[in-house]
């Protein structure tokens, strides 16, 4: 099924440079949109590809179309800052985890809040199983209660939806936030990486743990971000000691490893090319270097195999928080602190690079 | 008698239109529509008259895409707004397309595309390879072992005997005036063959230097900004290799002269990244290495020393010049005329400072750039840019709409016009 979309501001076109000199440089005019007030903190595009949630600092996540960046909707109803989300396979149901110690489900066509899970410490990260029936939802620390990784199951029908944990998993320095947990291959086990630098796969059933990753190897300082292969099959975890490392989802070890020179608070993989990109970035009040270039915030580009630096998009105002690849590879999102969430499509060149 | 009143034909003539009613539409052309080419690229073509009622072309490009989506993604499409976005109508302020085109910047020219990419238009870099081209001294004739540039025998040998006869009339002006500017290449006792024919390699007869350039423009960037002009063989930006920033100044050389005197008049003053260039010729000065920085801080020294002098000698000339008299009122009028180049501002090395790094040294003799802008041009700044502005400052995310961000960015950077600094 076809449709044709006239894009309402995107007046620009490429035109191809007639002098012999012909840069095959990638040109793009990203979409901007300004819907948040506060920082951004995470970025999702739903299975199809056509949607893409952002969640903020302020309470409201909001859905956008992902081709033109047309907002359809906010999620009013969170009284703390929405640090994930997560959408279900048939773009129906939408979950976020927020800092007003709630994580909410949601009926993502009509922005009907359908059920609370209560905690009693702010939840940090949630994510859907393959088949959406159970969701793991992380706490942090907070007075009385340790951080923790807690398995919840999601009815079919919101009516039947209660708020009990099917499993608690008590991470092992209590005090640590656990800033992403995911779901393993088949829902057989959890994935779980922190501010304790350490990532942690959990039997999904037993709650028991199964493998953590090599001190020596792994992440020196807090991790803050984990993404997921499309095929469940290695992920990608980025860490405030400035690298990303790629890891095997199975056995944890350790696969690659993207070194740049900034911290790294967002990851994001292409599921198209052999591209993983890295966002991140000090704020200005921690710069202490006078490295002109750590003020400069962009997405940077690697290869997946070469380990090396492609390039970097620039434009962002503030750290870059949070990255999303759509699921077809020919555009990424990134937000950042400055507010804003930038839409980019990539042009033809950028899929003709080569090192 | 039975004739017929002649029937109103349809036909207006001019004498008959009320001037009252404004609409003449048929006297516009009619609305083109160009069906999409191949790029999916659509025009429409419509006239119109404006407020002034002159006849006004209106060309609207847009892209049309076609795209294949799913039927559960073109029935999300047609979902009612819900949340923050009930009320608002479609097109809002929200989304909106950036004004420029953002590149994915490639940390090193591409290999396969060398021929091909602009990057590559720095031919100098390649200079630096060792063994990877054959290098031919012109003066010698050895190969591989260094450039003409390079060699060890450049006093001896001299490539070119044309350029001595500009530099010899040239010292013969300014060695009338005792404060004029002379270049180290001029004075008595310099090894003038040495700089002079070395520098005259085919790339500096029609070079121009552009300085006041922003951190991260590039060569490439300087190549798209004079290739308007005409042929350019090579562009080249100064680069810090610590911090891989602009050094503030870069070199592009034509292959006419031509065209570089237009690029000159042209681009001198035009403002490109939110500073003002200055492009001059680069030839004047051959005996400098164009890529090394000492050389130019002892060049904006000689330059101050040498305006100093003048200044001093103005200075006694204007207190002599009453017990004197007229005939030596008339010197400093020559000293001035008679020193050409101090009236060239030096390569200013501007950097967009941020608040909190530390300021540097006072010798380096960088001024900061603050922003200096009236009311009115708040007023006229895009959200974005006024966003960007507030962010090199490391101020993010101001509360409120556009009115506000400009009362907020008007208010911050205080600027006394009067006397050129800013508000206390």
């Amino acid at each position: 099924m076809t449709i044709e979309c006239v894009n309402p501001e995107g007046l620009r076109f490429n035109q191809m440079k007639s002098s012999s000199h012909q840069t095959l440089e990638t040109r793009m005019r990203p979409i901007l949109m300004k819907g948040h007030e506060r920082p951004l903190t995470f970025l999702r595009y739903n299975r199809n590809g056509d949607l893409l949630f952002s969640c903020a600092k302020d309470h409201t996540p909001t859905v956008w179309f992902a081709d033109n960046g047309e907002r359809l909707g906010t999620y009013r109803g969170h009284s703390g800052a929405v640090w994930c989300c997560d959408i279900s396979r048939d773009s129906s149901r939408l979950i976020t985890g927020s800092a007003d110690q709630t994580a909410k489900l949601w009926d993502v066509k009509s922005g009907k809040e359908l059920f609370t899970f209560k905690f009693g410490a702010p939840a940090r990260s949630v994510d859907f199983s393959v088949d959406d029936h159970l969701a793991v939802i992380t706490t942090d620390h907070f007075v009385g209660t340790s951080s923790a990784i807690h398995v919840k199951r999601i009815a079919e029908d919101p009516e039947d939806q209660v708020g009990d944990s099917v499993l608690v998993l008590q991470s092992p320095d209590g005090k640590k936030k656990i800033n992403r947990a995911v779901w393993g291959p088949l829902n057989q086990t959890i994935v779980s990486g922190g501010e304790d630098a350490a990532i942690r796969i959990w039997d999904a059933e037993t709650g028991k743990l199964l493998k953590q990753s090599d001190e020596e190897v792994g992440h020196k300082e807090a991790i803050t971000s984990l993404c997921k292969a499309a095929d469940d099959s290695h992920f990608l975890t980025g860490s405030h000691d400035k690298t990303a490392k790629l890891w095997d989802m199975r056995t944890l070890t350790l696969i690659k490893t993207y070194t740049t020179v900034v911290p790294v608070n967002a990851v994001a993989m292409s599921p198209l090319l052999n591209h993983v990109v890295l966002g991140g970035g000090q704020d200005a009040s921690a710069v202490t270097t006078t490295d002109h270039r750590a003020g400069k915030f962009e997405a940077k580009f690697y290869d997946t195999i070469l380990q090396e630096e492609i390039g970097g998009v620039k434009g962002h105002f503030g750290p870059i928080n949070a990255l999303a690849f759509s699921p077809d590879g020919k555009s990424f999102s990134s937000g950042g602190e400055d507010g804003y969430v930038r839409l980019h499509h990539f042009d033809s060149n950028y899929f003709n690079i080569k090192i | 008698m039975a004739i017929d009143t002649i029937q109103k034909t349809k036909k207006l003539r001019w004498g008959e239109i009320d001037e009252e009613e404004g609409d003449y539409d048929f006297l516009l052309p009619p609305k083109q529509m160009i069906s999409p080419d191949q790029n999916g690229v659509k025009k429409v073509i419509e006239y119109k008259f404006n407020e002034e009622d002159k006849k006004v072309k209106i060309t609207t490009t847009t892209r049309v895409q076609k795209r294949a989506l799913t039927k559960q993604a073109v029935e999300r499409r047609s979902w009612n707004k819900f949340g923050d976005a009930a009320h608002e109508e479609s097109g809002s302020y929200l989304t909106m397309r950036s004004t420029e085109d953002i590149i994915l910047e490639r940390i090193r020219a591409p290999g396969s595309n060398a021929e091909q990419s602009t990057v590559s238009g720095d031919s100098m870099s390649q200079l630096g390879k060792p063994g990877a081209v054959l290098m031919v001294c012109r003066l010698c004739q050895k190969k591989g072992d260094h450039w003409t540039s390079r060699c060890p025998q450049k006093d001896l040998l001299s490539l070119m005997d044309e350029p001595l006869t500009a530099e010899t009339s040239t010292s013969t002006i300014t060695g009338t005036g005792r404060a004029a500017y002379v270049p180290p290449s001029m004075r008595e006792g310099a090894d003038r063959k040495a700089g002079g024919s070395d520098m005259r390699s085919r790339h500096d007869e029609n070079s121009v230097r552009v300085t006041n350039l922003s951190e991260d423009t590039r060569g490439p960037d300087l190549m798209e900004l004079f290739r308007p002009f005409g042929a350019v063989t090579r562009c080249h930006v100064a680069i810090d290799q610590k911090t891989s920033m602009s050094r503030g100044f870069g070199f592009v050389s034509f292959v006419s002269r031509e065209d570089a005197q237009r690029a000159i008049n042209k681009l001198n003053g035009y403002g490109y990244d939110n500073l003002i260039l200055r492009v001059e010729w680069s030839t004047p000065k051959p005996q400098l290495d164009p890529f090394s920085f000492a050389d130019y801080n002892n060049l904006w020294k000689d330059q101050v020393r040498a305006i100093n002098q003048v200044n001093i000698i103005k200075f006694k000339e204007m207190g002599n010049k009453d017990s004197k008299g007229s005939s030596s009122s008339t010197n400093p009028k020559e000293e001035i005329a008679a020193v050409p180049q101090p009236q060239q501002s030096p390569p200013q090395l501007i950097r967009k400072s941020q608040p909190q790094q530390p300021l540097p040294p006072p010798s380096s003799e960088m001024p900061l750039l603050y922003p200096c802008y009236k009311k009115e041009d708040y007023e006229k700044m895009s959200e974005e840019t006024i966003d960007m502005l507030l962010a090199t400052y490391g101020i993010m995310t101001v509360p409120g709409d556009l009115a506000d961000k400009r009362k907020f960015a008007f208010e911050t950077f205080r600027w006394d016009h009067k006397n050129n600094h800013p508000k206390a």
